[in-house]
């Protein structure tokens, strides 16, 4: 946070005399005028209290007032006036002479240069490890494209964003800048039809982002790590990116995914709009709500650990039916969008390689929830099965592989991994057999264990009686005589 | 040979009981020692649930990496010049099992690109958090590990 000990290069008020003279000023003028009464120098809180709050609890607050304004730390008032100045601070009729070096509320035009006199300072901004080229990435933004370039002020700068005099940092849950607070900044200027009207943009695009995937996680999952407008856009530089290049903006989270369908054959069909054309939704063209397909395998993972959780006793088939979609159901979800571009669903053979894809990786996910189903059977009984898991946790690796690896469109890459995820289950399945087979081999044992233990009882007991009969027996027949 | 001596011989009703409680006895005298002795040399038997031994972890050459089970929970033991290091291998993303990367000496996971240094702190992708250490003790040439 820079403060008083950081406002390198900014003069003394001793060394710039500025503050000196209005008080000096003042004090011949009362000596000349034989004594007027002057109130104890003020400072610019003394008047300026409606600023000066939110600024004490900023990350600012150990800024100076006039490293933003100018002018002097303290002034002579006289006493007569200082309510006067004190009722129309900030306002039109203000009348107070803050000096020469004043400058005063910076038009909307000069805030990022204003700003940037010390946040785009190396020097200034090193120790607090903060960096210095947000006003050349504004500079390369949409706002500030419009700001320098077409002189427009109505553009957001620095403070429509990061707040005035109540700037706080963006981890703290109060700030303009934090996650779940990013939907509504922006939305405070992209959701107002009238200014985007002005702008020729639509006002639609925060709420669609509300209702899309990433807004669901963000706002209702309370998912700090989803995207917000800012992670796409960028937040200095915000700038739509094409059609083209969305790929890679989805990419620096959904890695995998954007690889793979790099290689896909859609990524070669130049009016193939990229990870927007399947995932894309919302009224407007602009495709701010973004949408799963199918749910993700780790849904139906969760859905399944609930389940279990739930209902213990529930049947294979019931978990089948409760967890994993209908494979027709996924053709309803996907198909519409593919017919968008395959218009000929019965004489395009592509389709039916989607078609085998989609079967591939239900039929994956089937396999993936029988076996789980049958190893959670087994383990709530006697046997331990902790080994078993160790080697089906494969098996949720190649599962949850699945989802990025399906970008490729490929029924060979697809059919691998589901070939490595059915080995998993397979050997799962064996080793489930062989601990129930031993269990039963153990509940045959117990037969000759029992037999064992009878055998023993029995002789012990014959064994007593013969002592008692030797020993016990006649001794009691001596003490009877 | 007189009576008294073919009496002697002869298997008695009295002696066989005697032969089957001596055996008893023994069996399961057999069976209450056995865990006793076994207690002994638990190293022998791979470590305790909680103290699991690397399985050949001698000829592990140094920037290898094995996997092990501890507590039901999947490890991944890394050898490099210091010695050894254990690692949840179980993303903590979405609990994909990562691989370690020997090259790059950095942890892998296949599912959604996250990578996790050779510390286990995450280094990008989706991982919230890094990869939780295990400890990891060398006792008369045998690596063990266990959960912190």
């Amino acid at each position: 946070m820079p403060g008083r000990e950081h406002r390198v290069g900014l003069p003394s008020r001793a060394d710039r005399g500025g503050g000196a003279r209005p008080i000096a000023a003042s004090l011949l003028f009362a000596a000349v005028s034989g004594g007027v009464a002057f109130a104890a120098p003020v400072t610019c809180q003394t008047c300026h209290t409606r600023e000066a709050k939110p600024l004490a609890a900023s990350v600012h607050a150990a800024l100076a007032c006039q490293e933003c304004h100018g002018g002097d730390e303290a002034y002579a008032v006289v006493d007569a006036d200082l309510p006067r100045f004190q009722e129309r601070a900030g306002g039109a009729e203000a009348k107070f002479d803050h000096g020469s070096s004043f400058r005063g509320k910076p038009r909307r035009g000069e805030i990022p240069e204003r700003c940037g006199t010390c946040h785009a300072d190396v020097e200034r901004m090193n120790p607090y490890g903060l960096r210095t080229d947000q006003l050349a990435a504004y500079r390369t933004s949409g706002h500030g494209k419009t700001l320098f370039q077409r002189g427009d002020e109505r553009v957001a700068v620095c403070t429509d964003c990061h707040g005035v005099h109540d700037v706080h940092p963006a981890h703290e849950a109060t700030s303009k800048t934090h996650p779940r607070n990013v939907p509504d900044m922006c939305g405070s200027c992209h959701a107002n039809a009238a200014l985007m009207a002005e702008f020729d943009l639509p006002a639609g695009l925060v709420d669609e982002y509300r209702h899309s995937v990433h807004g669901d996680l963000l706002l209702q999952a309370g998912d700090l790590g989803a995207p917000t407008c800012a992670t796409c856009h960028g937040n200095h530089s915000a700038m739509p990116p094409g059609f083209r290049t969305v790929g890679a903006v989805c990419g620096k989270c959904h890695e995998h995914a954007s690889k793979n369908f790099e290689t896909s054959i859609h990524a070669k069909q130049p009016a193939f709009a990229g990870c927007v054309q399947c995932h894309g939704g919302g009224p407007s063209s602009h495709q701010h709500k973004i949408e799963r397909i199918t749910k993700p395998t780790g849904v139906m993972i969760q859905r399944y650990a609930h389940l279990m959780s739930a209902r213990p006793s529930a049947t294979p088939g019931e978990v089948t039916e409760a967890i994993h979609p209908d494979p027709k159901n996924l053709l309803t979800q996907v198909l519409p969008g593919c017919l968008e571009c395959h218009s000929e669903p019965d004489e395009d053979k592509s389709l039916a390689g989607l078609f085998k894809l989609i079967d591939d990786i239900s039929a994956a996910e089937r396999l993936y929830v029988g076996t789980a189903h049958r190893l959670d059977e087994v383990g709530r009984g006697v046997l331990l099965v902790d080994h078993v898991r160790f080697t089906y946790e494969d098996a949720k690796t190649h599962l949850i592989e699945l989802a990025p690896l399906q970008h490729t469109l490929s029924n060979e890459a697809v059919a691998g991994k589901v070939a490595e995820l059915r080995t998993v289950c397979t050997t799962v399945n064996t080793q489930l057999d062989d601990l129930e087979r031993g269990l039963r081999w153990r509940y045959r044992a117990l037969i000759p264990v029992w037999g064992f233990a009878l055998v023993f009882a029995a002789a012990l007991y014959a064994t007593y009686r013969r002592l008692r009969a030797v020993h016990v027996q006649p001794m009691a027949g001596a003490s009877g005589k | 040979m007189n009576q008294k001596q073919i009496n002697a011989n002869q298997p008695t009703r009295r002696g066989f009981l005697d032969w089957i409680v001596a055996a008893c006895s023994t069996v399961t005298a057999a069976l209450l020692a056995i865990p006793a002795v076994m207690y002994l040399w638990p190293a022998a038997r791979g470590g305790t649930a909680e103290n699991v031994e690397v399985p050949e972890a001698g000829s592990m050459p140094p920037g290898q990496s094995r996997m092990v089970q501890v507590g039901g929970k999947a490890v991944i033991v890394v050898r490099d010049a210091s010695g050894f290091r254990a690692y949840s291998a179980a993303c903590t993303h979405l609990g994909c099992l990562v691989k370690w990367d020997a090259a790059h000496r950095q942890f892998l996971c296949p599912c959604h690109a996250g990578v996790f240094d050779d510390k286990g702190a995450v280094v990008s992708g989706p991982a919230p958090a890094p990869l939780p250490p295990y400890k990891t003790k060398e006792i008369g040439g045998k690596v063990y590990v266990s959960a912190s």
